[in-house]
């Protein structure tokens, strides 16, 4: 099918595109790489009555390092340009990782990176992660802008803080510490999937190599990107033994996520699965950690 | 000079030569039905489906949907009372009194747009009584089991499919063959299992897609992606009460059939509703969901199997009894469980049999013909009982396999003697590919490699007398054009035909074409693009037809030079005679003749040859023992071995290696032939590890591509290999049978005998998830 007749825009700035946002409030969309709105559109899951078409605007789509640090990278960065880019190899190993394991290099080719974000499905590598990473957004609307952090920025399934007149225009990523290692596991049916389930690790030692702190974000575990606090709390100042791993991934499947059963796995088995996974990545991100 | 000659012409057979609608297709020049014009006359159909899986329908009123503007037609079952169906004449074009499945067609409508026809199709109201559906084969095939089709016993049958009136049982085969019950105890090993494999789909990635046109003088005209232009119109005729010449089927290219575009299914339906549009024609394209029930799915298949051997590894005695979930109508599929019957015991010699194969309607969408034609489902757990009896009676996979198979003069299963066949040679080369016997370690700590290895066989499934033919027709310039009915799906069948009619004429390969979309008002007649069947049946009507062609042209060069037609060739196009030397291009020749001497007048003019090729060796069955003198043509037969490697943690399996050795009478084409079974090997592949239709309570669970999930090319392992054994075919084409199919019938064995061998458990359903092999692991107590 094809979706219903709807109002096309297509503005060349950031400032444009938020008088439309602001015109038409819930009934506008603004368009990113389409990945997901078009589809739904065809398959008339969504019917916005007005799209505001993002893609020739060019101020968004960037990969800078700030001065403290960080990387800012443009809403309207395509997957791919993150992909290859060195900066993301060098200063967001961890996003730099993820990128391949997103469905396929077609889809990588033309969806964006701020895309992926504002649509806020908890089954996308890139939500898990921007949390993982303790990501920052900036949010535009008419009168100004503000800074939401990522853990904040997402409020449910495909729901997220950003109100119709408002833009998500840059994501901000902040340096990783000192000897911090990191990881990202999943697994899907084919390696191209939504994921069964999947986990974020990121984890600082100190001195001594024990746990100065740590993170554990899931996909496809919720309504949204599940941060298992209970489980980084169990590691923190601990020497990273296998039990002490062992304990976390217990924790972490068996009581924080809540992945739900449907026709490709049942919830059990995706916490079984989490278990494995977790431990796979807490393991990984320790052997980075340590600079191994 | 004319050695010269010979010496520099290579025969086109043999040699893997480039695909020719290779530039058409990379250049968007090639023509698919959705591509067709018919400007502004042209109507869109939509059809409403049955939203029960068994139900009478009470009433339908269609009074607000007829008075929408832009509303062309409103069509339903009332209007069309004949039957349809291929082998067993047991399904209307629209459904009448009642529907048989989520999906079955109750009406259709046709409108200026496709948004009206939806919108009609809101504005229609039917009434139905809900029945109890029957949802699973064997619960169908008991006798209390609610009956789906009780006009069973009125339906016209072919004579070698056994209804059984008051019954969901449309077919029921028998084969009984020895003494099983007196071999059991002369068996040291005996293995009983039970094994299910569900319903999947051919996925083509294009659509079904059908426009037909009725115009004033009753002339019926239908554009279909199709497999089978010759079969549509027959069936449709029958259906419809109107002559075979009053229809007329074009099938431009094809995006994929695997089966499900073979025989009919949403074709009527179009040409149905096209009779009402006062000779407008009508487009109707299956969304990637109708695909899933509008026309054919793959039957699901409940297999018991029990088998046994001796101490050395002779199996003696097999008792394996089928229940085929062939769906609401098995109008195509009673063939399915047929040939799963002749075939029942796998490609083995095994002196006493019994075998019955049911096919047993439910309430679920239609089975048909899908690659393999049974074969795969049967074998998937045939292959994997052959390789449990392998281990138990301590005798290798491989060996027992050699041991027992078909050979050449062995009797098979329906007292066939067997053709000469190359499947130990299959076995050995796949065996010594894989590296039999050598575990290879893995690639972590937490994962196991195991080899598995499964052989097949499948004779092509058909009438006994299907038949080809072809015409060989030669241009001013020498060119040749061949006219054929079957169709090429990208198998190659066109590329194949235009090798052989070259080597048969003598004629360049590049200086043939074919005469395509094959158009049954213009084209030779081919029952259809199935079974395999191309490269054999078509391959000799299109070698006889160039023969004859060959013939005509030597004949008039003899009479012309005033030569023995002995001493004369044709090569490369060039006509010469060994004795005079004498040599003139072809193209001289075969339009306008030669001048008799003096210019005493014409000899010769356009050379037009024929050929046709029907089997008529193929014996009847006795059917209370299905036994016979010839119960197929042929069969194919192969080996594959895979390696995979298991994650303990996860169940995730992964396949490495895929090795595969088919016996293809003659390779035609050797990249074509790889290719076969490249592509067969991941289909099957797919349906091992993700394919399956998901049915709860009749509805299917998964239409979409997001759900129903099919390898790609990045799933495929990036070692495969492909080894072609010919035993020559005595009726083929330079020895050549077909291959279509056959790559896909072992994998899942394969796949499913190397999970065996990497950690032990023997898994019963495909598709073999991660949560499944997991969870068999767990349950065998392999992992804790």
């Amino acid at each position: 099918m094809k979706p219903p007749p709807f109002e096309y825009y297509a503005p060349t700035t950031v400032e444009e595109a938020l008088v439309h946002l602001a015109e038409h409030g819930y009934d506008a969309k603004p368009l990113a790489g389409g990945q997901s709105l078009i589809p739904m559109m065809n398959f008339r899951l969504a019917q916005p009555a007005v799209i505001v078409d993002l893609n020739n605007i060019e101020g968004l789509s960037f990969i800078r390092p700030e001065d403290d640090g960080s990387l800012a990278v443009g809403a309207m960065t395509r997957h791919q340009m993150v992909e290859k880019s060195e900066l993301i190899v060098e200063k967001a190993p961890l996003v730099h990782e993820t990128m391949p394991q997103i469905a396929t290099s077609q889809i990588r080719s033309r969806g964006t990176f701020g895309g992926s974000l504002a649509h806020a499905d908890p089954s996308a590598e890139l939500v898990c992660v921007s949390v993982a990473l303790d990501g920052e957004f900036k949010i535009a609307n008419q009168s100004g802008e503000r800074w939401v952090p990522a853990k904040d920025f997402f409020l449910g399934l495909f729901t997220s803080v950003l109100e119709p007149e408002e833009l998500l225009v840059e994501i901000k990523l902040p340096p990783f510490p000192e000897r911090t290692g990191w990881s990202l596991k999943e697994i899907a049916r084919r390696p191209h999937d939504f994921c069964l389930i999947g986990v974020a690790a990121v984890l600082t030692l100190d001195e001594n190599n024990k746990c100065q702190g740590a993170k554990l974000v899931y996909l496809s575990a919720g309504d949204g990107p599940v941060e298992a606090t209970q489980a980084a709390e169990l590691l923190k100042g601990q020497d990273m033994t296998d039990e002490a791993i062992r304990a976390a991934a217990e924790k972490a499947s068996a009581e924080e996520i809540d992945p739900s059963s449907d026709i490709h796995a049942t919830a059990e088995f995706r916490r079984h699965l989490a278990n494995v996974l977790t431990r796979r990545a807490l393991k990984e991100a320790l052997d980075r950690a340590k600079g191994n | 000079m004319t050695t010269e000659i010979k010496e520099r012409i290579p025969s086109p057979i043999g040699e893997s030569k480039p695909r020719l609608e290779n530039d058409q297709k990379v250049t968007g020049a090639a023509i698919f039905a959705d591509d067709i014009q018919f400007g502004n006359s042209l109507l869109y159909a939509r059809i409403m489906h049955s939203p029960h899986p068994h139900a009478l329908i009470k009433s339908i009123d269609t009074s607000k949907a007829e008075a929408l503007p832009g509303v062309k037609a409103v069509v339903t079952g009332a209007d069309f009372p004949g039957y349809l169906g291929l082998y067993l004449q047991d399904r209307h074009i629209f459904c009448r009194d009642r529907v048989r499945y989520v999906g079955d067609p109750v009406l259709g409508v046709a409108a200026t747009s496709e948004e009206i026809a939806v919108k009609a199709l809101d504005l229609i109201d039917v009434e139905y009584e809900v029945l109890e559906p029957v949802l699973n084969a064997e619960e169908g095939a008991k006798p209390d089991a609610p009956l789906i089709h009780p006009d069973l016993g009125n339906y016209k049958v072919a004579n070698f499919i056994f209804p059984q009136p008051g019954t969901n049982i449309s077919n029921h085969f028998k084969l009984r063959k020895g003494d099983v019950d007196g071999a059991w105890e002369k068996c040291s090993t005996i293995v009983e299992r039970k094994f299910w494999v569900p319903h999947i789909q051919h996925v083509p990635i294009e659509p079904h897609t059908a426009i037909a046109q009725w115009d004033e003088t009753g002339e019926i005209t239908l554009w279909a992606s199709s497999q089978s232009p010759f079969a549509q119109r027959n069936l449709l005729a029958q259906a419809l009460g109107v002559s075979q010449s009053s229809v007329r089927v074009i099938a431009p290219k094809i995006g994929g059939g695997f089966g499900c575009k073979a025989g009919i299914s949403m074709e009527a339906l179009v040409v149905a509703i096209a009779s009402k549009t006062n000779g407008r024609p009508v487009k109707l394209l299956l969304t990637r969901e109708e695909e899933f029930h509008t026309a054919f799915v793959r039957q699901e298949l409940i297999a018991y199997y029990k088998m046994g051997c001796d101490e050395n590894g002779k199996i003696l005695a097999m008792e394996n009894t089928y229940y085929w979930g062939g769906g609401a109508s098995t109008e195509y599929g009673v063939n399915v469980t047929r040939a799963a019957g002749y075939s029942c015991t796998g490609p083995y010699e095994v002196p006493n049999v019994k075998a019955d194969s049911l096919c047993v309607y439910t309430n679920h969408p239609v089975g048909g013909a899908y690659r393999g034609f049974g074969m795969p489902e049967m074998h998937t757990g045939l292959e994997q009982c052959v390789d449990e009896l392998a281990y138990k009676a301590g005798i290798d996979p491989v060996d027992i396999r050699s041991i027992n198979c078909v050979k050449e003069g062995c009797e098979t299963v329906t007292g066939f003697k067997m053709h000469p066949t190359g499947l130990s040679q299959c076995i050995e080369e796949t065996a010594k590919a894989i590296q039999w016997g050598q575990k290879s370690p893995a690639s972590a700590p937490n994962k196991r490699r195991g080899k598995g290895t499964a052989i097949m066989w499948k004779a092509p499934a058909m009438p006994p007398n299907a038949g080809s033919s072809a015409w060989v027709e030669l241009a001013e310039d020498g060119t040749v054009n061949v006219g054929l009915g079957g169709q090429d799906l990208g198998q190659g069948a066109f590329t194949v035909m235009a090798q052989m009619a070259a080597a048969a004429l003598g004629v360049p390969y590049e200086s043939v074409r074919i005469s395509s979309p094959v158009d049954t008002r213009y084209s030779p007649y081919e029952w259809q693009t199935v079974a395999s069947r191309l490269t054999w049946s078509m391959g000799n009507a299109v070698v006889a037809a160039a023969t004859d062609a060959r013939r005509q042209v030597l004949d008039l060069v003899s009479e012309a030079w005033d030569e023995d037609p002995e001493d004369l060739d044709i090569r490369d196009g060039i006509v010469v005679s060994y004795k005079s030397e004498q040599e003139q291009p072809i193209k001289d020749i075969v339009v306008y003749g030669l001048p008799k001497p003096d210019d005493q007048g014409w000899l010769g003019g356009p050379i037009i040859g024929r050929g046709k090729f029907m089997p008529s060796y193929v014996t009847g069955l006795d059917a209370e023992t299905g036994q016979g003198t010839r119960s197929v043509v042929h069969y194919t037969t192969g080996s594959q071995s895979v390696e995979v490697e298991v994650d303990l943690d996860t169940g995730c399996v992964e396949v490495l290696r895929g090795v595969s050795a088919f016996d293809v009478g003659r390779a035609i084409n050797p990249a074509l032939v790889e290719a076969q079974i490249e592509g067969g090997f991941v289909q099957g592949m797919s349906s091992a590890l993700f394919e399956e239709m998901i049915m709860v309570d009749g509805f299917m669970q998964n239409p979409s591509f997001v759900d129903y999930r099919i390898a790609t090319t990045t799933d495929a392992p990036s070692d495969l290999q492909s080894i072609i054994v010919e035993v020559p075919q005595d009726d083929g084409p330079w020895g050549a049978r077909g291959i279509g199919e056959h790559p896909m019938v072992p994998t899942v064995a394969a796949i499913a005998n190397a999970i065996y061998d990497a950690v032990g458990i023997r898994m019963m359903s495909p598709p073999f998830s991660a949560e499944k092999v997991y969870l068999a692991m767990l349950e065998a107590g392999i992992v804790e």
